[in-house]
């Protein structure tokens, strides 16, 4: 049976264990969306050059990364790394595969923005003498990433959710405990419920808070571009 | 080289007393396996200003692409100024462009940047001029052709006309020796051709070396020194305005004309 009354006495007797995880949680979240935007756009602009091995290496991770479950990821960085000698901090090897994770997905995310920039932007950069760097930083890139922000608002959501699965090598992140909670109180059901609503509440804010940022955007883009 | 067997064949020039600024010599572009231009020679004299018509599909955009290198040749020699833009470096190729401006029919301007910026970002980042002097310089020109008022805006909240009088602005704040113009009225509503078109003529009475894509026959004819007609991939025929409108020797010339004018 669910008790609901057991529910709100897990959430208020254990609050701080929840809001221990939950700050483990945010901080991941938080540092993965910052460096995979720096990741993904380093990638996507690779993927721009002329420099052909460049490009198929940044293709082949992107490929690699989309292509592999997350959880193989972090077992392979969090345990790989170390054994190679690579001896850092578990909280530092989670944001290392959560980074490297994210910034495939951002720099996809990122290649369409910089595709949909119009031809034309090109040309007319090209035609004022600017080299490819100038081009990119002070003409496409800026339209690019305007256009991406909203879906690297939804990635940054996603990272919330998926960076679940770092319960499994020991992370003290929200669902680890919540399963550390649970199995003292054998109490499953109303402990996730409670890990579940925390989670709900996290990704709603943040959706609400994009969407006015993206109307905001859009307002202001009607009179800007 | 190829220079010495092509300026054998009849090249077409545009005749002023000037020295030459562009010399095309033997262009072909295919675009698979359509041959759009088919050996093309061209010298274009300093102050000249060539006007390209034709029917659409004939080549004449791309001849205009052609000379500051937004399309690449198959065959042949782009010289400006002495310097082959087919065979220049990257960066050589960059130095080049920053002195041929060039104006777009759907404007291109950067939608991001306001109107002072859109002018002053490639003085000052391509040229490194100080941000007050680019300044100074498109208060300038955006004064000659009335739009000082819109320094502030975003191209948004600019009409057709006033967007390309910005992007001519744009491309002259780089000093440059020659104008592109391709198609510049096209994409303009009616009544904004004009205001366009005044600011083109003015700087042609100033001197600046033009090549000029158009469908404004009338403008063609107050304006250019030469007239090219461009048909299916060749320079049909090229002369003086009143002899290509009043006297045209071609058969395809005198069939374009009947249908435009």
């Amino acid at each position: 049976m669910i008790s609901l009354p057991k529910i709100w006495e897990i959430l208020t007797t254990k609050f701080h264990v929840f809001m221990q995880g939950v700050g483990t949680t945010v901080e991941l979240a938080l540092f993965t969306v910052v460096l995979g935007s720096i990741l993904g756009l380093m990638v996507a602009v690779f993927r721009h050059t002329q420099f052909l091995p460049l490009r198929w290496l940044m293709n082949a991770y992107v490929a690699f990364i989309r292509g592999t479950p997350l959880l193989v990821q972090v077992l392979m960085i969090v345990y790989g790394l170390p054994q190679m000698g690579l001896r850092l901090p578990r909280m530092t090897l989670c944001i290392i595969a959560l980074v490297i994770n994210s910034g495939a997905y951002m720099a996809e995310l990122i290649r369409a923005g910089l595709q949909s920039v119009e031809k034309g932007q090109e040309e007319a950069a090209d035609s004022l003498g600017m080299n490819g760097y100038q081009k990119m930083r002070y003409v496409i890139l800026p339209q690019a990433i305007k256009v991406t922000l909203p879906a690297m608002g939804n990635e940054f959501i996603a990272i919330i959710k998926e960076s679940s699965v770092l319960y499994a090598v020991g992370v003290y992140e929200l669902t680890y405990q919540a399963n550390k909670l649970s199995s003292v109180n054998y109490r499953y059901l109303e402990t996730m419920i409670v890990a579940a609503l925390i989670y709900f509440a996290l990704t709603y804010t943040m959706t609400r808070l994009l969407g006015l940022l993206e109307r905001r955007m859009r307002r202001s883009e009607n009179s800007v571009v | 080289m190829k220079t010495a067997s092509s300026e054998v064949k009849n090249v077409v020039d545009s005749g002023s007393s000037t020295e030459v600024l562009v010399q095309v010599r033997g262009l072909y572009k295919n675009f698979g396996k359509l041959e759009v231009l088919k050996d093309i020679n061209l010298n274009v004299h300093k102050s000249d200003v060539l006007v390209l018509i034709g029917p659409s599909g004939s080549g004449k955009s791309t001849l205009l692409r052609s000379i500051n290198l937004l399309e690449k040749p198959t065959a042949g020699q782009i010289l400006f100024e002495g310097n082959d833009l087919t065979q220049a470096s990257r960066k050589e190729l960059c130095r080049l462009r920053e002195r041929m401006g060039m104006v777009f029919q759907q404007f291109n301007l950067f939608p991001h940047l306001k109107v002072k910026d859109n002018i002053t970002v490639s003085p000052r980042k391509v040229k490194s001029v100080s941000p007050a002097e680019a300044e100074e310089k498109a208060k300038n020109l955006l004064t000659r052709v009335g739009l000082l008022d819109k320094w502030n805006e975003y191209p948004s909240r600019l009409s057709g006309g006033q967007k390309q009088r910005v992007a001519i602005v744009r491309a002259l704040a780089m000093d440059p020796d020659m104008m592109l113009f391709d198609e510049p009225t096209s994409a303009l509503d009616p009544e904004m051709v004009g205001e366009v078109l005044d600011v083109m003529k003015a700087l042609a009475a100033d001197g600046m070396t033009m090549m000029v894509v158009t469908h404004e026959m009338r403008f063609a004819r107050q304006v250019a020194d030469y007239v090219l007609f461009i048909d299916d991939g060749q320079i049909v025929e090229a002369g003086p305005p009143d002899q290509i409108f009043d006297h045209p020797q071609q058969k395809r010339t005198q069939d374009f004309l009947n249908k435009v004018l």
